[in-house]
């Protein structure tokens, strides 16, 4: 419990504290006000002040309080509005100690100068948004700090006539109201250097309808400079900016401008003032008035806050290369072409496009080597069926070479007797004869042998397919492999059917038949020479194929082989290729048959293939 | 030589046994022929000796065979065999197995001439052969116990002395069976009696 004096001082303290605290808070507050002449809410203003107000309580350190009066003085001009106002005025602001008043535009400063010390006494009066020609002559007292608009209206026609060298024509347009008359009257005086080497209309004093006709029907090679307008010829008051969007729009000739509020709302460009920058550059003199430093020199300044824009739109419009523009131009409005609007939506679409180009093209390309990998796997093909019939025409070789020997001997033979016999006197004319005879069928027999053996080689490049009876193709194989059959001691037994008639390569379906009746051979070729058969039965099934079975008297193959023995490179011969039963499969699926192996009922192997015949057989042929 | 040599062929392939026939008869052989072994070997007991020419590879029963046959029956046919493609090993294994000669098919015609000029020859030789054989075997079997037993003796090159010790007989009987011997023998002397006896298929007696 804190004692009674000593609790009073306590309070005291914290009193006195919280008083100094609010006190030097209150000591540090600036009071500004903005004294608007003109509507506050247009666009020029309000963009001034936004600036301003920006820029002054980003720099001070101390809190500002801002306060606005929207005075109108343009608009309400009577002396008895005036006389109220500054009694409104300093009513309100009498409790209120005021450190800066800021006059934006001229009747506003020269309300102030007027009343000021009786509204805001002891204030610090600021100026801006006056351009210095508006004062004339007047002096301003030396204690008023301000800074000058510095508006400029020939560069911005200096830049016209660059872009535009054959300009003859010059449009000014303005208005009528107080402001718009100052401003004009400034222009002309800039311009006046000009007219003597260019025509100019100033269209003033139009209702705004008449002028929009008129800016619509210029002649050739004209330029517009549009100036400001709040109040047209007919005494409608309008906002400038929107004025230079209808002028803009229905103009016939380029419109130019000194505002760069005015970009964007249709002129094409030209050396353009900032309102904003000028709110910015009010704010900190204020700032500096305010913190009692004096800027160096006078109180007074002019800041150059041009900028040489363009709008790329209009640029577009009249067909204005940015050649044509001067070096330190900014383009702004460039409108989001295609790309930057939709960048996202074009790059997923191309990037779609792209891959579906791509899967298209591996396709294509997937293809393309299909087709060549078919081709070379056809190629190849026909290597094997050719090498499988050289290695038989190899193992055939020793019965062709014995067949050969026959009927060469036989010529031999013949030869030599009829040497001998036409040595004798008189020579034998029939013996004779007939030894020629002779001689000529076992030359026969020779070419024969010849031919089977070329056969056997003859490598053919295509799959041919044509129409033949099958026992035809039987037969050319068992006349090859009869001598073969005869040397090995294998007796063939041929079960015939009657004429089928089929499609295929009959060279290639030879080959089959050699395949496995070679096989068969050598699969009796371990048994006892008494025990040794191979039987081949051709027979029809179905009415619409044909079947070949090749038995043999062998051992037989064990029952988990029966569908290995046609793989690739599967042999069980000491030199043996392994290629006679893949190939053999391979011609027969070519011609759309099937082939496999059984066991036979006794021991011993059945091999089998089908074909599908040219033509069914009809029902009723039955087997020889 | 040819005149009245005979040849026999056994081929199947018609072509070779009628050119080589025709030849074989232009030259002065008289031939038969035969289609088949079986078919020669249903004939041959009752066929002349001489020889033959034969295929090794024919149906049912090829040349090889043939000679195994005919070496069971006994019955000494001198072999030539005409060999195809490969068929060397075998020939050689017929030659072993006693053939005369072989000759590789296709052959020129000199080929198989000289073939059968030096079968013809050695075929006379071995007639000349074994009639003396049969001679000398009969002249032997004219011999009695006593002199076959002083023949022994005489092959075995033993002295009439030892003979005579041996046989229990004086040396002067040992001499008279000895003429008797060479007269029976019809042998001029000493070694022709023992080529004689050798030839007829008679051992020396091992001394005792």
């Amino acid at each position: 419990m804190i004692a009674g004096p000593a609790a009073l001082k306590l309070t005291l303290c914290i009193a006195l504290t919280y008083w100094l605290l609010c006190v030097s808070a209150a000591a540090a507050t600036r009071h500004v006000v903005l004294l608007f002449d003109e509507r506050p809410e247009l666009p020029g203003m309000a963009m001034l002040e936004a600036e301003f107000v920006r820029t002054l309580t980003s720099d001070s350190a101390d809190r500002i309080e801002i306060y606005r009066e929207a005075m109108d003085l343009s608009r309400f001009g009577s002396d008895t509005y005036r006389t109220h106002l500054r009694d409104f005025l300093r009513a309100k602001y009498a409790d209120k100690k005021i450190d800066a008043a800021v006059a934006i535009i001229s009747p506003a400063l020269d309300f102030l100068l007027k009343h000021g010390d009786e509204i805001f006494p002891g204030a610090q009066i600021v100026f801006c948004g006056i351009d210095r020609r508006e004062l004339g002559d007047r002096l301003l007292p030396s204690h008023i700090a301000g800074v000058f608009v510095k508006r400029q209206f020939s560069p911005s026609l200096e830049i016209a006539l660059k872009i535009h060298p054959l300009t003859e024509h010059v449009v000014v347009v303005a208005g009528t109201s107080e402001f718009d008359r100052r401003l004009l009257d400034q222009a002309r005086e800039e311009l006046r250097s000009y007219e003597h080497r260019l025509h100019f209309s100033y269209l003033t004093s139009l209702p705004l309808t008449k002028l929009l006709d008129q800016l619509s029907r210029l002649p050739p090679q004209s330029v517009i400079l549009f100036t400001t307008l709040f109040q047209d010829g007919a005494g409608e008051t309008f906002v400038p900016h929107d004025v230079v969007e209808r002028v803009s729009s229905i103009a016939n000739a380029p419109v130019y401008g000194f505002l760069d509020q005015y970009l964007g709302r249709g002129i094409v460009g030209g050396s353009l003032y900032s309102v904003s920058a000028h709110g910015a550059e009010a704010a900190k003199l204020v700032s500096q008035v305010l913190a009692g430093t004096k800027p160096s020199g006078s109180l007074v300044v002019d800041v150059q806050t041009d900028l040489v824009q363009f709008d790329w739109r209009q640029l577009q419009r009249w067909g204005i290369s940015k050649v044509s523009l001067p070096a330190n131009a900014e383009i702004r409005f460039r409108a989001p072409n295609l790309w930057n609007q939709y960048r996202w939506y074009i790059l997923i679409g191309l990037s779609a496009l792209l891959a579906e180009a791509a899967i298209i093209a591996g396709l294509v390309v997937e293809r393309y080597r299909r087709r060549a990998a078919e081709r070379l796997s056809h190629l190849r093909t026909l290597e094997a069926i050719h090498l499988n019939r050289s290695a038989t025409a190899s193992a055939l070789s020793g019965s062709v070479a014995h067949e050969l020997g026959q009927p060469l001997t036989a010529i031999m033979n013949y030869a030599a007797a009829a040497d001998v016999l036409l040595s004798r006197n008189p020579p034998d004319v029939p013996v004779l004869t007939k030894i020629m005879k002779e001689i000529q069928k076992s030359g026969g027999l020779s070419i024969q042998i010849i031919s089977h053996l070329r056969n056997l080689l003859r490598r053919t490049d295509e799959l041919e397919f044509n129409e033949f009876d099958f026992n035809e193709v039987v037969d050319a194989a068992l006349d090859i492999l009869r001598p073969e059959a005869l040397r090995r001691g294998v007796p063939i037994v041929v079960l015939n059917h009657g004429p089928m008639a089929i499609r295929g390569n009959q060279v290639h379906l030879e080959q089959v038949i050699l395949n496995l009746v070679l096989n068969a051979m050598d699969a009796v070729s371990s048994c006892p020479p008494d025990q040794r058969r191979v039987e081949l039965c051709t027979s029809i099934r179905n009415e619409a194929d044909l079947e070949l079975s090749v038995l043999d008297t062998g051992p037989g193959i064990a029952e988990e082989r029966l569908q290995n023995v046609f793989d690739t490179f599967y042999t069980t011969k000491k030199e043996g290729t392994g290629l006679g039963l893949s190939i053999s499969r391979t011609i027969i699926q070519n011609h759309r048959g099937e082939i496999w192996a059984e066991n036979g009922n006794e021991s011993g192997a059945v091999f089998k293939f089908t074909l599908p015949l040219a033509r069914p057989l009809a029902v009723g042929l039955e087997q020889k | 030589m040819p005149g009245d040599v005979l040849i026999y062929i056994i081929d199947d392939d018609e072509a070779v046994r009628n050119s080589l026939s025709l030849l074989l008869d232009a030259y002065g052989f008289m031939v038969r022929t035969f289609a088949s072994a079986q078919e020669f070997l249903a004939a041959a007991s009752s066929l002349r000796v001489s020889i033959v020419i034969s295929d090794i590879r024919m149906p049912e029963m090829d040349g090889l065979e043939l000679q195994q046959r005919l070496i069971e029956l006994r019955l000494s046919f001198p072999l030539v065999l005409m060999t195809g493609d490969g068929d060397v090993p075998l020939a050689v294994q017929a030659m072993k197995a006693g053939a005369l000669d072989f000759v590789e098919k296709p052959f020129a015609a000199d080929a198989i001439l000289k073939v059968a000029t030096a079968a013809s020859e050695r075929l006379a030789e071995r007639a000349d052969e074994e009639s003396l054989t049969a001679t000398v075997s009969s002249r032997l079997a004219g011999l009695t116990p006593r002199e076959r037993e002083v023949l022994e003796g005489l092959l075995a090159g033993l002295p009439n002395k030892s003979i005579a010790y041996d046989l229990a007989i004086s040396p002067r009987t040992v001499e008279i069976h000895r003429a008797r011997v060479m007269d029976k023998m019809g042998a001029h002397s000493l070694p022709e009696l023992v080529q004689l006896s050798l030839a007829a298929g008679m051992r020396p007696r091992q001394s005792r």
